[in-house]
């Protein structure tokens, strides 16, 4: 890979309860390129929702502790003051997020909020910016910008506010854009329009994206690599295609084998038995040890994130085991 | 700012008031007719004969249907006519009129204090929740909410005006005569009846500054890299107009009733102390028309916060 945008490394994040420190989020280590699409994956309470937000420093301090290192264009993230921070955030890193409806600030309008990250960060006057917020409206496709501009968010559907969402996120022309779960609270039918939208989008730009979604169809669709979490870590970071045609990890093989578009046709669909682990009473060694069908000896010990065959996975067995990936 | 949807609610609120005032206007009447005893009997005074109650009751008009009083009663006001003072034969709009700018002044006045003070402090608690100066605001407005006015009027009348000699212990000057002589004497009043307006103020405007914070929306501004000043201030404080809109114009109202003891502990010459002057001395129609008076007061203050919700909040329908 040449140099990369984002390089996380070794990044654990830990959740402060009473006294103590309870890690959530243990050994992430990751790198995106400039213009890469890159997909995190995982079941709930994987961590991905924190690691991203960790990506731009959005984890408030009094809570969680953070260690390791997040380059962002080689300046260490996690070790920035909070003013240095609020100049890179919605500039070179943004991030949008599940929920639309709650997203945005209901009293003002939809332009308002645009042109407000305009002025936080460039040096555009209040009516230059306005102008501005109504060209990014219609760049994320949204009928009588001017008009719609002029709008709150509560008379817009769900579809059209994460439209907005992705025009306040991209209006800086950031570097990396993170969507968590951009479609996961959107109608099936809206969710095509708004994936496809956010890929013309980061591609006109030449933004990378980090999509955090538990669904691994729209990451094929959208990423050329997939990080793939589970109780706290990453498991396995490989190609798309690569990882659905032969996933190293157990965890990942589940993971794709429970999705019903790779699932064989009209077949009961696979889950993983047994649930994740908590986060304060996780297994000494393999996290995923005591659902996984292929648990040997060794898996007590603790997994390293090894370098095999181009990618890199969490699992001692990896180069042995021949994993059934998706179904064509 | 006024939208076509929003000139539309405030026409609605507007056309809304007229039952409203009908039915002000009904109760205030009706206080004569729904108190103890014969109004007759009451006004006819302390020795009454069988004449001179027979006397009252067609001078007054009670021989006939209440409908038929009420409505004349009511013709009798929109022509600003509230009627006589038993006590001084004065007629009732004068003394009103004579006697509400002092009211209204020190009213006004305890509002911009509670307003100000109020919305410092509660801002400044919520954006450092936990801080010394939360505990310091939420202690303020935990002892304020407890202190009795007037007791707190009467100690400041001993030590600041008595003792220490730094403010006019009683009395009025009139506003539009000497301004500033006004303000001056009424700002001992004014700060005795802003105290439990500040409390109010300041707790809710914690609570819904606190609430408003940890909206998911908050994220959003985070993220987009606003300062925690843009977010509080800008964000925060249109978030929690609505709010604040509510418990100025409850505290309003209640101030208006809270100047029948701020005027008598400080000797004010507003329409507080003589409402009480008039119900100790059965000068009915004195009581009626300051109650009528007070009771549109707080209906007009209840009339503009509905307009300005409309204004303030792009969700009102």
């Amino acid at each position: 890979m040449a140099v990369p945008l984002l390089q996380v490394e070794g990044l654990e994040l830990a959740l402060r309860a009473g006294r103590s420190w309870l890690t959530v989020v243990e050994d992430v280590s990751f790198a995106i390129a400039p213009g890469e699409a890159v997909g995190l994956v995982g079941e709930s309470g994987a961590g991905k929702t924190l690691t991203g937000l960790a990506l731009l420093g959005l984890l408030p301090r009094e809570l969680f502790r953070a260690a390791g290192r997040v380059r962002l264009e080689g300046e260490d993230i996690l070790s920035l003051p909070e003013r240095a921070l609020r100049r890179l955030r919605g500039r070179r890193i943004s991030m949008i997020f599940q929920e639309p409806m709650t997203a945005l600030d209901p009293v003002f309008t939809v332009g308002e909020q645009i042109a407000e990250t305009l002025r936080a960060h460039t040096g555009l006057s209040p009516v230059a910016a306005k102008a501005r917020a109504v060209e990014a409206l219609a760049e994320v496709g949204i009928p009588l910008p001017a008009r719609r501009a002029e709008d709150y968010p509560h008379q817009l559907s769900g579809g059209m506010r994460q439209r907005v969402m992705i025009a306040i996120a991209l209006a800086c022309e950031p570097r990396l854009l993170v969507a968590d779960e951009p479609t996961t609270a959107l109608d099936v039918t809206i969710q095509a329009q708004i994936i496809d939208l956010l890929l013309r989008q980061v591609s006109a730009r030449g933004t990378a994206l980090l999509l955090v979604s538990h669904n691994i169809g729209v990451v094929r669709e959208c990423c050329s690599r997939v990080v793939a979490m589970y109780a706290g870590q990453v498991v396995e970071d490989a190609p798309v295609d690569a990882l659905l045609e032969r996933p190293l990890h157990p965890y990942a093989s589940g993971l794709l084998r429970s999705h019903p578009r790779f699932a064989p046709h009209r077949a009961r669909l696979p889950s993983i038995g047994g649930r994740a682990p908590a986060p304060g009473a996780m297994p000494s060694g393999c996290r995923f040890a005591p659902r996984c069908a292929h648990r040997t000896t060794g898996c007590e010990a603790p997994q390293p994130l090894l370098p095999l065959e181009g990618r890199a996975v969490r699992c001692h067995r990896a180069a042995a085991l021949d994993l059934p990936g998706a179904v064509p | 700012m006024l939208t076509r949807r929003r000139s539309r609610v405030i026409r609605h609120r507007v056309a809304q008031a007229v039952p409203t005032l009908i039915l002000v206007s009904l109760v205030s009447f009706l206080i004569l007719h729904i108190g103890p005893g014969d109004p007759a009997l009451l006004l006819a005074g302390e020795f009454p004969t069988e004449e001179s109650i027979a006397e009252i009751r067609q001078l007054y008009g009670f021989d006939r249907p209440i409908w038929e009083q009420y409505l004349s009663w009511v013709g009798q006001l929109l022509r600003g006519d509230l009627g006589l003072s038993l006590q001084s034969r004065e007629p009732v709009m004068d003394l009103i009129l004579n006697r509400l700018p002092n009211t209204l002044l020190i009213v006004c006045y305890a509002m911009v204090i509670a307003f100000v003070v109020g919305s410092v402090l509660g801002i400044a608690a919520a954006a450092r929740r936990g801080s010394l100066v939360d505990r310091v605001a939420t202690g303020v407005a935990t002892i304020a909410d407890a202190l009795p006015y007037f007791w707190l009027a009467m100690l400041m009348v001993s030590v600041l005006a008595l003792d220490w000699q730094l403010f006019p212990a009683t009395g009025a000057v009139r506003f539009l005569e000497d301004p500033l002589g006004a303000i001056w004497t009424a700002t001992l009043p004014a700060i005795a009846l802003s105290i439990s307006g500040i409390a109010q103020i300041t707790r809710q405007l914690r609570a819904a500054m606190i609430e408003v914070l940890a909206s998911p929306f908050v994220r959003t501004l985070r993220a987009k890299g606003l300062s925690p000043a843009a977010i509080l201030w800008r964000h925060g404080l249109k978030n929690v107009g609505v709010t604040l809109l509510t418990v100025v114009g409850l505290v309003f109202s209640g101030k208006i009733g809270g100047t029948l003891l701020t005027e008598t502990v400080f000797a004010i010459p507003g329409t507080g102390s003589a409402l009480i002057q008039a119900a100790i001395n059965k000068d009915y129609f004195v009581v009626q028309g300051i109650i009528l008076m007070l009771a549109v007061l707080v209906f007009l203050v209840n009339l503009v916060v509905d307009l300005l919700y409309a204004v303030l909040d792009p969700r009102v329908e």
